[in-house]
């Protein structure tokens, strides 16, 4: 800890400018080599040699002004670990900060200064200056002797003249701090790789605003049990780590309440409560949609966010007719709207943040009229957000930050297929699946209705009876025909007695909801095929 | 293409697939089924029926007007209630039937047992 002590006499032989000298060639070369943390060690180390004292301290001051923390440390390193704070306007370094004044403490025992940080660890004798950047008090460097003595003014200019150089690299070590923190916690809620969902194809962008600064733009995408699917694109005003903090928060919370609800108007109610209370000063816009398991129509609720463009086949892209509520954080409280629109298969529905269309010395309709006529239906997600970007951000960097996500709805595939653990809670994944490859086909209600009993009686079958306590797997395969659907459903079990009983009609309502049936039981498995005609009644 | 409003509270709940609930007044108790009964939820229906039928009601009603889907085994959860129902003169009935889980218990052959009679709809 006192390891300076012992070498306390070679500073005296200097002269205080040749002092001042070291000093300034070390913070200089330092620079151009350390990274700012090193750099902060090594002039803390180099102070408590020059000034033959055991410790050196920096406190910075935290987000709300109020507390210095005890950031870097050397001689007291602890303090750092233990995360001691000092209030500002108290104690030795928190008047210091107040005042802006460099202050030096002969005998911290003789004085009536609440200060557990320095009288804790035994220090007696405490020189600190204010770190200054931009006419703003960032902090304190303050250093402390356990040995009784008397700092000079020739110590306080040294001190300060160290103090002067460390903010700069501070200031810029903060700012370092929260746009890396920010980019990193954008980056893993606004992921690049969108869920996999069958029968939607999608694509997404996030570009941050001017210098590469983050806001608080986000999108998502995510499935829901019953096998909606949620669409968000948002946007916290105000840019930095603050914003990206709230989104992320937001985030959370939509999610949250989106498997309580599935009226994307009563989460976004619960939604906008949630920011009022815990971050009463916020406010975001956000567009929220819920697509039923089909995928053939969705449901919308706009918190004031922009319009979500649709672009249906054989007709113009065109603004959904949402009407937006007040921005979420700014209302009060009343119910919020939810408005259903169908999606046709090959539809494309495209949602964005206000950066995307917004231009220097242009009307915000001009852009989303630029969007609505890059947008085409039929086309691929991915190209499509190329296309959009290139027509509206082209070669401009963008002021403020954009979020873009571009869904399609598939045309209906011709083969279709699913692998699920033989599970009885799998079936209702084989449901979602059927339903919504059914819904892109042109099959009557009554013919979905008949391939949805057929199909989960078999799948149940293969539940029940083909494997043991180490479970397995069901392939469900579709394919469809000229009006004609063949499924098939497969185990690689052999097959045993059912451990519950009372599925005696299983049988019965497989073959009565199909028109054939064949079923291959091998000692690879069974293999359950079935045919239903896209029209008409069934069996009987 | 103009989206139409719509009043919100669709039936289903997103965190679950199937949902039980019974209300009762003097001589009836009704079982409201939401979801998709099937081998994995089934029992969660018999524990129920089973509840309702130690209250003795003069009627339990299954109000099936939000059930989506039934299979075999939701069918014969509801067929054993209603045997069990019958020996203790209890009279079972599931209403507002979808076409689906009409033809489920119409094909299964227990159109008469469970639907409630012509005259009564």
């Amino acid at each position: 800890m006192s390891m300076s002590m012992s070498m306390s006499t070679s500073g005296d032989l200097l002269s205080d400018e040749e002092r001042l000298r070291r000093f300034a060639s070390l913070t200089d070369r330092a620079l151009a080599y350390l990274s700012t943390e090193d750099l902060l060690v090594e002039l803390l180390d180099r102070l408590c040699e020059m000034l033959t004292v055991d410790a050196a301290v920096v406190l910075l001051m935290d987000e709300s002004r109020s507390y210095l923390v005890t950031t870097v440390a050397r001689g007291m390193e602890d303090a750092v670990r233990q995360d001691v704070r000092v209030p500002v306007g108290l104690g030795f370094a928190g008047r210091i900060a107040t005042d802006m004044n460099a202050a030096i403490l002969d005998d911290l025992h003789q004085e009536m200064v609440p200060d557990p940080l320095m009288r804790d660890r035994g220090f007696v004798s405490l020189l600190g200056v204010p770190l200054v950047s931009q006419g703003t008090v960032m902090g304190v460097l303050q250093l402390g002797s356990l040995e009784p003595r008397q700092f000079t003014q020739d110590d306080v200019q040294l001190l300060q003249s160290a103090g002067d150089r460390m903010a700069p690299a501070l200031e810029a070590r903060s700012s370092n701090e929260q746009r890396s923190a920010a980019v990193m916690l954008q980056r893993s809620l606004v992921p690049p790789r969108l869920p996999p969902v069958a029968g939607l194809s999608m694509a997404a962008r996030y570009v941050p605003g001017e210098g590469g600064a983050v806001g608080g733009d986000w999108y998502d995408v995510f499935t829901l049990p019953t096998g909606h699917v949620g669409l968000a694109v948002g946007d916290v005003v105000g840019h930095g780590l603050w914003a990206a903090v709230v989104m992320g928060r937001l985030r959370s919370a939509l999610r949250a309440y989106a498997l309580s609800s599935l009226d994307p108007g009563e989460v976004l109610t619960q939604l906008d409560a949630k920011l009022r209370h815990f971050e009463p000063s916020q406010m975001a816009t956000l567009l929220y949609g819920v697509l039923d398991p089909k995928l053939e129509r969705i449901q919308l609720s706009s918190a004031g966010h922009l319009p979500a463009i649709l672009a249906a086949p054989g007709g113009r892209s065109v603004d959904l007719d949402v009407p937006p509520d007040l921005p979420l954080g700014v209302s009060f409280g009343d119910p919020r709207r939810t408005t259903t629109v169908d999606i046709a298969a090959d539809g494309l529905l495209c949602l964005y943040t206000d950066g995307l269309v917004e231009r220097r010395g242009e009307h915000l309709d001009q852009g989303i009229a630029r969007l609505r006529s890059t947008l085409h239906p039929g086309g691929d997600p991915e190209d499509a957000c190329g296309s959009i970007m290139a027509a509206l951000v082209g070669r401009e960097e963008p002021r403020d930050d954009i979020a873009l996500l571009v869904v399609k709805r598939e045309l209906v595939q011709e083969h279709n297929a699913l692998v699920v653990p033989a599970e009885p809670s799998a079936l209702a994944r084989i449901r979602v699946a059927l339903r919504r490859w059914l819904a892109a086909t042109d099959a009557s209600d009554a013919a979905a209705d008949d391939l949805l009993v057929a199909v989960c009686e078999a799948a149940a079958n293969s539940v029940e009876h083909a494997y043991g306590p180490a479970g397995g797997t069901i392939e469900v395969s579709l394919e469809l025909g000229d009006g004609e659907v063949t499924a098939t459903v497969r185990d690689n079990g052999s097959w045993r007695p059912a451990r519950g009983c009372g599925r005696g009609r299983g049988m019965l309502l497989m073959e009565r909801c199909s028109d054939e049936v064949h079923i291959d039981r091998g000692t690879a498995g069974t293999e359950v095929k079935l045919y239903r005609r896209l029209w008409g009644d069934g069996d009987p | 293409m103009a989206g139409d409003q719509q009043a919100p509270g669709s039936g289903a709940t997103p965190e679950g697939t199937f949902v039980v609930s019974s209300r009762h007044d003097d001589h009836r108790v009704i079982v409201e089924l939401k979801g998709e009964l099937d081998i994995d939820s089934s029992s969660r229906l018999t524990a129920e029926l089973e509840e309702a039928m130690d209250l003795t009601p003069d009627r339990l009603e299954i109000d099936a007007s939000d059930l989506t889907f039934v299979d075999s085994a939701g069918l014969y959860a509801l067929l054993v209630a209603s045997d069990k129902a019958e020996t203790r003169g209890t009279t079972f009935r599931v209403t507002a039937v979808s076409p689906l889980v009409r033809r489920v218990i119409e094909l299964g052959g227990l159109g008469a047992v469970l639907l409630p009679p012509p005259q009564e709809e």
